[in-house]
């Protein structure tokens, strides 16, 4: 039912080409159904998992007919591809030395980026996704690893893509911000997406904060709801309750630490709050007609009435 | 440490273990070395050597569903193991009991937002990474009260969705309600 729905989009999507933002498509979907190349971190939390969304890529991969290579470093194979349809997973290749007896010890990290190396296949724009990035930077150098991914850009073919699991909760802002210089598109995972329709679905909707770097000038930022289907098809929900544009609107805010945040209530206003509020009229620019008494502001203070202070 | 099954327990005192290795009060086991060697190799290795010997069964028809329960591994770190070398060992747990054995791992962290412990917090948050189920327990913030001991908040993997309760703790058992609805204030 999920891939049924998702079909026409697909067909949207490719038909766009590269294009980043189909009019019905948002730049997420865009994303997922071919429209990204090079490095796409998805950065996710403890208390906001980003796993769905590259089940998401290596579906819309393989409905494209591309060659997907899922390394798994956090996961095994059973737990990637849990809910995942039977042709979906026939379809997938793994690297998942990590899960397979003999174990390799000690952690042999630098032999698992050299089998990695040699991804290079034939076809369509083939896809790796890095389950998880931050299993190697916990390792490995930040250098390496950098030099490492960059290999792996350079040897693929044009047009493919390396999608990386980054738990971001578990390195330094700084090292994160600096993968994400290297990045193509990031994917900010955040909590649940406050939707104008109440909806009752299995996997309540999300937000994600989509950055991306176009190779001239500057980047984009837009927050976007979505969710992901048990059978890994990417779903979008109706509008966001708010919807400020680009670069506004609600911010992904993970809650730290792995507990959930215990505010009750919004500090920010949604974009009606706001227009409500600023179309109120001032309390001293109000008049009573009932009495006829105008009230009038305050006159401004004088700061030195005295006239002591000027020295 | 603790091992189960349906047919027993297995023990590991390993706070016991890792005095008598360091004052020297432990006989060699016939060249076998310590699951606690750790503390003086940083390697856990033999701890997950210990680990596998001891929930591989013997027998085709024993062990199903065996259960690691580490109480709790945050002593690991305390005894000097690094963060990365607890998380490999919990790694290489993993691969036995969760997916070799169709086991299940229940391991006790400790955690605090204000913790200054960054590598006991880095262990903690990649726990809650890789787990399917986590439970976070605390304390009432409204402070001690007798009829209501804490919350427990639990969410699964794949699903953004927490759940809270609280509960009581009995005499032999623990008794969960929902926020607002213990016994004393309906």
């Amino acid at each position: 039912m999920g891939s049924d729905v998702i079909a026409p989009r697909m067909r949207a999507a490719s038909e766009g080409g590269a294009k980043m933002a189909a009019p019905r498509s948002g730049l997420l979907q865009a994303l997922v159904e071919g429209g990204a190349s090079g490095l796409v971190l998805v950065r996710d939390s403890a208390a906001c998992e980003g796993r769905s969304l590259l089940r998401a890529f290596a579906t819309a991969a393989v409905k494209r007919s591309e060659p997907v290579l899922v390394v798994l470093l956090d996961v095994p194979r059973e737990s990637f591809e849990a809910g995942l349809s039977p042709d979906v997973k026939q379809r997938l290749q793994y690297q998942d030395r990590l899960w397979t007896p003999p174990l390799p010890c000690p952690m042999d990290v630098g032999g698992l980026l050299g089998a990695l190396g040699g991804r290079g296949s034939p076809g369509p724009s083939p896809t790796l996704l890095l389950d998880s990035l931050s299993w190697l930077l916990l390792r490995m150098r930040p250098p390496h690893v950098g030099g490492a991914i960059a290999g792996l850009l350079r040897g693929g073919t044009e047009g493919g893509r390396v999608v990386a699991l980054l738990h971001e909760d578990l390195h330094p802002p700084s090292l994160v911000r600096a993968l994400g210089a290297m990045a193509t598109a990031q994917l900010v995972l955040g909590g649940p997406a406050p939707m104008a329709t109440p909806l009752s679905q299995a996997t309540p909707p999300r937000l994600v904060r989509v950055l991306t770097r176009p190779r001239r000038g500057g980047g984009t930022q837009k927050d976007e709801a979505f969710t992901v289907h048990p059978n890994g098809t990417l779903g979008v929900p109706p509008p966001l309750l708010a919807t400020e544009g680009e670069g506004g609107g609600p911010s992904p805010t993970p809650p730290s630490g792995g507990a959930p945040s215990p505010i009750t209530f919004r500090l920010r206003l949604s974009g009606a709050e706001r227009a409500a509020r600023a179309a109120v009229t001032p309390p001293y620019e109000h008049r009573s007609s009932m009495q006829g008494v105008p009230i009038d502001p305050d006159p401004p203070e004088d700061e030195d009435p005295d006239e002591d202070l000027d020295v | 440490m603790m091992f189960s099954s349906l047919e027993g327990l297995v023990f590991l005192e390993g706070l016991k273990s890792c005095l008598d290795l360091l004052f020297g009060e432990q006989e060699e086991q016939l060249g076998q070395p310590s699951p606690l060697q750790f503390i003086s190799t940083s390697d856990l290795k033999a701890l997950f050597d210990f680990v596998q010997v001891s929930l591989t069964p013997a027998s085709s028809d024993s062990w199903k569903g065996p259960v690691l329960l580490v109480d709790d591994l945050s002593v690991l770190l305390s005894l000097g193991a690094t963060a990365v070398a607890v998380l490999d060992f919990i790694h290489y747990c993993r691969v036995v009991v969760c997916s070799q054995l169709k086991g299940n791992i229940v391991v006790l962290v400790h955690s605090n937002e204000d913790s200054e412990d960054e590598e006991n917090e880095l262990v903690v948050n990649s726990l809650c990474h890789h787990s399917d189920l986590i439970l976070w327990v605390e304390g009432l913030v409204t402070g001690f009260c007798k009829d209501v001991h804490g919350q427990v908040m639990h969410w699964r993997a794949w699903r953004d969705v927490v759940q809270t309760y609280q509960y009581k703790i009995q005499d032999k058992n623990v008794t969960f309600f929902a926020r607002g609805l213990s016994a004393a204030v309906l």
